[in-house]
């Protein structure tokens, strides 16, 4: 892997900006263009975390860091993905577009004999990641529900609950 | 051939063709989806019928078929019609837009959705594009070349969802360069709505309550009392203070009203609690009304009709007890009708004094006309002139940030002095980002009515970016409290903070002040109002009974 990882270090940037700008391209285009725009990280969130999301993924898969790395590097994206209009494959399938990122940054030299090995073995970790993004993104679901009933429970009158406990 | 995990399966130059951006359609041809968790249920007829208001029907929003009533689009467009001829500003935001996007980016539903029709000028254009059909020349010749459309169910639908995705929290007139006021224009679209019965239950129930029962949660009076007297047994549990319950007192010196939500929902009722320590401790003389029983009004969510109706029993109730002025705790919509509109609405208030602090002598200049004055004006006061004795260590558990609600800040001006009094009482205060503060405060998500569990899922959209700042104070500062002064902030908040920043509490702010005063008479104070040990104070007491305990002396502090 060592040939390929210096490979792709050497065009981190280039990958990374133009994964970002793929994650962006499932918002509407008139919100991508926004999200790709402002970079204040208050006035614009999402396109925050997709920067340094993907930026932390790619050096997390670069690194073959271990579950609990990519998953803290995918939390942000995913957590506002479980609450946005986006089908559960559309919120994960960003991660699969990194292959072709890849492959377009390093055009023949994917086929390169030296590259096809470490490629394969690169994507078997995209894969993994996908996984874990889908653990993240249902977590945050189940986070979601959660809150609900949460929310439900505090609103049962303080009183009648303390009449039942007093 | 290799197979599908090996090298040389695919073409790369194949798989970099695939074309993933969503097709792009023009938003006039979008259709509305109406995903379970982005929308509020209807209004149910029973509570149309309560007010009087005209077509009550059963109906679904996923339904294809809303059951408009016969002649619906003319009704629709009389509407309109009354409202551009009464309403100025209507008129002048249905024309004055130049779509120079500068309120774009604002607005946090689009931040946290990406939905461009949750840009506030889309989303007038939604109700534009009706206006320009209809009421202009140039619309009524080209059409949709001038940017008009055809008024079709399929409007009144995405006006339903859309028109209940903001929360009239006006960030988006503050970089307006004309000042359009897309609450206004929300307020207007939900008025359209409802002449077609249609509403969000949400706000029509507590509507339909209020109107009974003088508050949203339908409390009686006796239930009132009963609540009250239990938030006393607490604070006696906390303090060891007995306080005072005075309710509909005849003659009593100020009336003191506040949302109902802080008479039941956690954490809302400690701020309740707190206006009563507070209230004995500075003697003041003020009485609790059960007909004036909520200062919130989702009326302002309703017509403007419905507003008026709602809010009439303040001034009655001043009128009735014979109160000098009006007290008014911590709540936002409730200072947008006290403050922009009850004078004008249900006064003059002639027979009410101009507000005097009866602990200060302060008198309240900019409170003349209204008659009513804000609690953390009040509280400030009182704390400027010494006159509560405070312990700011007692708070030292707590990292707090404030969070601006959206009516009091940007709608009110009130900005300096709850930080002034959260100063006071918390030695550890942290603002959040300049950006994301005073007037240009996100709001949480949950106003204007949206705030109900159904809507879940929209309302953390809208709650993205302001638990995005909160979060942010969490990781550097090691906040670990939110105060705000309003019950929705209070209701909603919770929940926009245990996604985006878990780990953070919300707070009212008269809670923080009641935590960190020295009462006359109080007990050693172990516990906060929430009857949690406050740290140190706790340990403390035990450390001090371990010692006692190995003299003999046991029970000391029991």
């Amino acid at each position: 892997m060592d040939g390929l990882t210096r490979v792709l270090r050497n065009r981190q940037h280039a990958i990374v900006e133009r994964w970002c700008q793929d994650a962006l391209a499932v918002y509407s285009s008139r919100a991508a263009l926004v999200f790709a725009r402002e970079q204040d990280q208050f006035a614009n969130p999402i396109g925050h975390s997709l920067r340094t999301g993907t930026r932390a993924v790619f050096e997390a898969l670069l690194d073959g860091a271990d579950d609990e790395r990519i998953r803290r590097a995918l939390d942000d994206i995913l957590r506002t993905r479980a609450i946005q209009q986006l089908a559960p494959s559309a919120a994960v399938e960003f991660l699969f577009h990194l292959k072709d990122v890849i492959r377009q940054e390093l055009g023949s030299a994917s086929n390169e004999a030296v590259c096809s090995h470490d490629l394969t073995e690169f994507m078997r970790r995209i894969d993994h990641a996908v996984l874990m993004a889908f653990d993240v993104y249902v977590a945050y679901r189940e986070r979601l529900c959660e809150l609900r009933i949460n929310e439900v429970k505090r609103t049962i009158p303080w009183s009648v609950g303390r009449r039942k406990t007093g | 051939m290799a197979t599908f995990d090996e090298p040389g399966y695919y073409d790369p130059d194949e798989l970099v063709q695939i074309q993933r951006h969503p097709p792009v359609t023009p938003w006039m041809e979008t259709p509305v989806d109406f995903r379970p968790g982005t929308f509020i249920y209807p209004g149910k007829p029973k509570n149309l019928h309560v007010l009087g208001l005209p077509h009550p029907h059963e109906w679904a929003v996923t339904d294809a078929d809303w059951k408009l009533p016969q002649g619906w689009q003319q009704i629709i467009l009389d509407g309109m019609a009354e409202r551009l001829s009464r309403y100025r500003s209507f008129q002048l935001f249905m024309d004055i837009c130049v779509r120079c996007g500068a309120c774009a980016d604002k607005c946090h539903f689009f931040i946290g959705s990406g939905d461009p029709k949750n840009m506030p000028v889309l989303r007038a254009e939604l109700l534009r594009s009706i206006y320009r059909k209809d009421f202009t020349a140039l619309g009524k010749v080209f059409g949709k070349l001038a940017g008009g459309r055809p008024l079709t169910e399929d409007v009144i639908k995405e006006w339903f969802y859309y028109f209940y995705q903001c929360t009239e929290c006006r960030r988006c007139s503050v970089f307006c360069p004309y000042g359009i006021d897309t609450a206004e224009i929300t307020m207007m679209g939900r008025e359209l709505l409802g002449l077609l019965g249609l509403y969000v239950n949400w706000v029509i129930e507590p509507v339909a309550n209020c109107y009974r029962f003088g508050n949203h949660l339908g409390i009686q009076p006796h239930g009132m009392v009963d609540t009250l007297e239990f938030m006393a047994g607490d604070i006696e549990e906390a303090t060891g203070i007995t306080v005072d319950l005075p309710i509909n007192k005849k003659g009593a010196e100020i009336l003191f009203f506040t949302p109902s939500g802080d008479f039941v929902a956690d954490p809302g009722i400690y701020t309740c609690m707190a206006y009563m320590l507070l209230f004995h401790e500075l003697g003041i003389d003020y009485t609790w009304s059960t007909y004036a029983s909520d200062g919130g009004n989702f009326g302002l969510f309703t017509s403007h009709e419905t507003m008026k109706r709602l809010n009439a029993k303040i001034y009655a109730e001043a009128k009735r007890l014979g109160v000098k002025w009006i007290l008014g705790g911590e709540c936002g919509h409730m200072w947008r009708v006290v403050h922009q509109y009850m004078n004008t609405m249900n006064g003059p208030a002639d027979f009410l004094e101009v507000p005097t602090s009866p602990v200060t002598g302060t008198v309240f200049e900019h409170a003349r006309s209204a008659k009513t004055v804000h609690i953390m004006e009040f509280l400030a006061d009182v704390i400027k002139h010494g006159k509560l004795p405070l312990d700011p260590a007692r708070n030292d558990h707590i990292r707090v940030t404030f969070h601006d609600s959206c009516n009091p800040a940007r709608g009110m001006g009130i900005l300096e002095e709850p930080r002034y009094v959260l100063r006071n009482v918390c030695n550890h205060f942290y603002e959040m980002p300049e950006n994301t503060i005073r007037e240009q405060t996100f709001c949480c998500g949950g106003g204007a009515g949206l705030g109900t569990d159904e809507n879940m899922e929209m309302r953390l959209r809208g709650g993205l970016p302001r638990g995005n700042a909160v979060r942010y104070v969490q990781e550097r500062y090691g906040v670990n409290q939110l105060a705000a002064m309003c019950a929705i902030d209070r209701a909603t908040l919770v929940t926009v903070c245990d996604y985006w920043a878990p780990g953070v509490n919300v707070t009212g702010i008269s809670e923080l002040v009641a935590n960190a005063t020295v009462f006359r008479g109080e007990k050693r104070r172990t516990h906060n109002l929430r009857l949690e040990p406050i740290p140190g104070m706790a340990d403390e007491l035990a450390d001090a009974d371990a010692v006692l305990e190995t003299r003999g002396e046991v029970g000391a502090h029991a």
